[in-house]
């Protein structure tokens, strides 16, 4: 039995009944575990809903942020807010022929589109998307070199009547006059913000106050450092 | 340098399992599971940081769902440079600004109830670099597709700016009685209002117009005179001044330790008999 002593065994020293390095090795668990949990829990946890941010990135994937009219926004993957059939993108761009390309913009290095999605179509669950995958597969076998892959594809064929009769799905979503007026209001006077200015105003002045304030601060806590020093030189003789 | 085990040190104790090195090589079991953490703590965080780096775009989802405050207030930016983020923003008064906004000014004001949404249990909210409002992507649609649709069948008079849009705002609802309809899918470029939007009301410019009317509602604030905003410092160093007098007294006092007369009572031996 091969035994070896490290450094003339200065972790082999105990303390408290045990040895120097299982200290040291329970240290280094509870530092490992617990910076894993911060991160874990202040970090990763609360970004859940943006999980797909890394994914795309990872994975070298376009993401997109789809949106309903009440602008409840969800990240998804390019495949899982474009595609109507569970395949590979780069598989859904050499069969459909006129791919357009137009991504909205950037988040970090992933390209994504902005996606309004007014009718569930994105939804994988909902009866409105079986249908579309119903007409499309259909659609595709009569028409090989006209395939749809994509909704967007899908909706134009749809407004120019290629698909047949599909009363099920709906083409457009209807926005009042009352909510495009609020959008851009004509109205740009200060009574809007004049509350958001008195609170500024009001910090102005409170911040010059609490500079002043630091220096108070500052002489007694410089007195106090005096104070203790002349007391710990007089004992220290 | 290990040394093979000839004789212990005094206090050194050896552990059967921790200090067996397998194979005869000099690397006991200990520092070999020593070695696993702390390289386990070196890649772990490398790997946080590195998700941590990658998620910058994002972290204002993070920031505000932390918060939990109505304060805060998350936002989707569009930069005219077709950068999007998420940004935690402070949100008073209807008016959405950056937390150090002495840096960066820009502001906007929240106008809409319909351009507030969700994302994950956190409101969200839209602003572009070049409007001063929060904006509604729905509507925005419909203002183009509407004013577009115009074009095409009015040539002759085409609408082709806010001016334009404002212009013929009545008659664009006769066009489109009760509502403008949009497609039900399809993807949205924050762009595209630009065209319909005034020029003369950027979010810088109205930060910097709000930073300045603030400040000078400051100027008509009652100020404090200097010798009132003083007063606490002054206090302080009357304090501070007494502190350190009294103490330097006591350190120059000499201070050699005081001796009690010895006690004239003799110490002596109690002893308690428990029955």
């Amino acid at each position: 039995m091969a035994q070896f002593l490290l450094m003339d065994g200065i972790f082999n020293n105990t303390f408290l009944g045990l040895q120097l390095y299982i200290w040291v090795m329970l240290a280094l668990f509870l530092l490992g575990v617990g910076t894993y949990a911060v991160w874990y829990f202040f970090f990763w946890v609360p970004l859940t809903p943006v999980h797909g941010h890394f994914t795309a990135h990872v994975s070298k994937i376009n993401s997109a942020l789809t949106f309903d009219e009440n602008l409840n926004f969800v990240m998804r993957s390019e495949k899982k807010s474009k595609l109507i059939f569970d395949e590979k993108v780069s598989e859904a761009r050499e069969r459909q022929k006129d791919w357009e390309v137009a991504p909205s913009g950037l988040i970090g290095r992933v390209l994504n589109d902005l996606i309004f999605d007014g009718g569930k179509w994105t939804d994988l669950n909902s009866p409105v998307r079986a249908e579309i995958e119903r007409i499309a597969a259909g659609y595709n076998e009569l028409n090989p070199d006209d395939e749809i892959h994509t909704l967007e594809k899908f909706y134009r064929r749809l407004c120019e009547e290629k698909l047949g009769p599909c009363p099920t799905i709906k083409r457009t979503y209807k926005v009042d006059w009352k909510r495009i007026d609020f959008a851009i209001p004509p109205d740009h006077v200060q009574t809007q913000w004049d509350g958001y200015l008195g609170q500024l105003a009001r910090k102005m002045n409170e911040d010059v106050a609490t500079d002043m304030s630091m220096y108070a601060y500052l002489i007694l806590g410089i007195s106090g450092l005096i104070c203790l020093g002349m007391l710990v030189i007089k004992f220290l003789k | 340098m290990p040394q093979e085990l000839l004789a212990l040190p005094p206090g050194v104790v050896l552990d059967p399992f921790w200090d067996w090195s397998p194979g005869g090589i000099a690397l006991p079991i200990w520092l070999i599971v020593l070695l696993g953490f702390t390289l386990f703590i070196v890649f772990s965080n490398l790997w946080w940081i590195y998700k941590f780096l990658i998620m910058r775009p994002v972290q204002g989802h993070g920031e505000a769902a932390r918060s939990g405050n109505e304060k805060t207030q998350q936002v989707l930016l569009f930069g005219l440079n077709r950068a999007f983020a998420i940004h935690a923003l402070e949100y008073a008064e209807k008016v959405l600004s950056f937390k150090d906004s002495s840096v960066r000014i820009t502001k906007w004001l929240q106008s809409s109830p319909y351009a507030v949404g969700m994302l994950g249990y956190k409101s969200i909210m839209l602003v572009s670099e070049t409007f001063d409002t929060v904006k509604d992507p729905i509507a925005e649609m419909a203002i183009c597709i509407a004013c577009r649709s115009h074009n095409e069948e009015n040539p002759n008079n085409v609408i082709e700016n806010y001016k334009g849009y404002r212009a013929n705002r009545g008659l664009l609802e006769s066009e489109n009685p009760d509502c403008v309809e949009i497609p039900i899918y399809g993807i949205y470029h924050p762009g595209k209002i630009y065209q319909y939007t005034p020029v003369d009301r950027s979010a810088g410019q109205f930060g910097r117009n709000c930073l300045k009317d603030a400040n000078d509602l400051n100027m008509a604030i009652q100020q404090k005179s200097v010798w009132e905003k003083a007063i606490p410092i002054f206090i302080c160093l009357v304090f501070g001044i007494i502190a350190i007098a009294l103490v330097y007294m006591y350190v120059t006092s000499g201070g050699t330790p005081v001796t009690l007369p010895q006690s004239p009572i003799m110490p002596t031996v109690t002893q308690t008999v428990v029955v």
